[in-house]
């Protein structure tokens, strides 16, 4: 098994550990807004999720900050 | 029954066979809450009312400002000073006066439950997470669809919200306390204009059961890029909301 991985993080490829957990990359890209929307794959990913869910190789994310202005 | 006028008046979009008679009858009878009247409720309400909407509840405890007109356009210059229910309904009762409109200078986060109540549907056009978690508590309560969106530059959301059948607001985003604190947030008009147009067509779809709920789904507008794209949602199992529907 491979020690890493590469995934493609709001369209540009990023090298990470295997099994690194949302929550990591959340942290390794500072992203402190809590109401962040994270995409993983076209899908949403619940807030609750992060801890757990992992990313394989060749996923696509997106950090995608929130529009509550009106 | 509609009058020989309000046929004429309506025939573009009677055309539509997904429309007809019978679809403008039901716009007749419907009420719609448009809670907050900055950019995006200012579109919302224009289109509604001029769509032959039978009654608009409008919310909004602001007067109008001068920063506002690059993007609020149911104002003037003249309307600098007034509060934005009173100057909202004037030029909404100009532009349709068959349609009812029903202004509340109110904040909408103490009042959600109240204004939602008796309303076919609504348009969450408010400018912050609490008006938002309100508007969507009351929703998710009374069981009356949302037409959520939202700005912030040059980026925008839509995502409509049946409650029960859909995600809601607290399901994408729960409320874990740690809301940022209120920040000015740029607005150009134009891209207010996209989501409060993609809002008011969700909203006729919904009231005239046509086509496709935006339900399940996160709108994303990028107008810098020109780049539209919808993340996919669902319903949140551990919604401390909705979960138990």
């Amino acid at each position: 098994m491979k020690d890493s991985i590469q995934i493609i993080v709001n369209g540009m490829a990023e090298t990470v550990p295997a099994n690194y957990r949302i929550k990591d990359l959340i942290d390794r890209f500072g992203e402190k807004d809590p109401h962040l929307i994270v995409e993983h794959n076209g899908r949403f990913v619940f807030a609750q999720e992060y801890r757990t869910r992992s990313v394989s190789s060749g996923d696509r994310l997106e950090f995608i900050n929130p529009n509550f202005g009106g | 029954m509609l009058s020989a006028e309000e046929k004429q008046r309506y025939a573009r979009q009677m055309w539509l066979p997904e429309i007809g008679e019978q679809g403008q009858e039901k716009l007749a009878a419907s009420r719609v809450l448009i809670a907050g009247l900055g950019g995006l409720g200012s579109l919302s309400a224009m289109y509604l009312a001029a769509a032959g909407v039978g009654a608009l509840r409008i919310a909004d405890k602001d007067v109008v400002s001068l920063s506002d007109l690059n993007r609020q356009i149911l104002y003037t210059e003249a309307d600098l000073g007034r509060i934005k229910t009173g100057a909202a309904a004037e030029r909404l009762h100009a532009l349709n006066g068959s349609c009812r409109i029903e202004p509340f200078q109110v904040d909408i986060c103490e009042m959600a439950a109240k204004l939602i109540k008796g309303c076919d549907l609504v348009i969450d056009a408010t400018d912050n997470v609490d008006a938002r978690r309100a508007l969507n508590r009351a929703a998710v309560g009374r069981g009356i669809p949302m037409v959520h969106g939202g700005i912030d530059g040059f980026s925008g959301t839509v995502t409509v919200i049946v409650p029960g059948k859909s995600a809601c607001f607290e399901c994408l985003f729960p409320d874990r306390g740690m809301a940022p604190g209120p920040r000015d947030i740029p607005a150009l008009g134009p891209v207010v204009g996209i989501v409060a147009s993609v809002q008011s067509t969700e909203a006729l779809k919904l009231l005239l059961t046509v086509g496709t709920p935006m339900t399940d789904q996160l709108l994303m507008i990028k107008a810098d890029s020109g780049d539209f794209h919808t993340v996919r949602t669902r319903r949140n199992p551990n919604c401390a909301l909705c979960a138990s529907l």
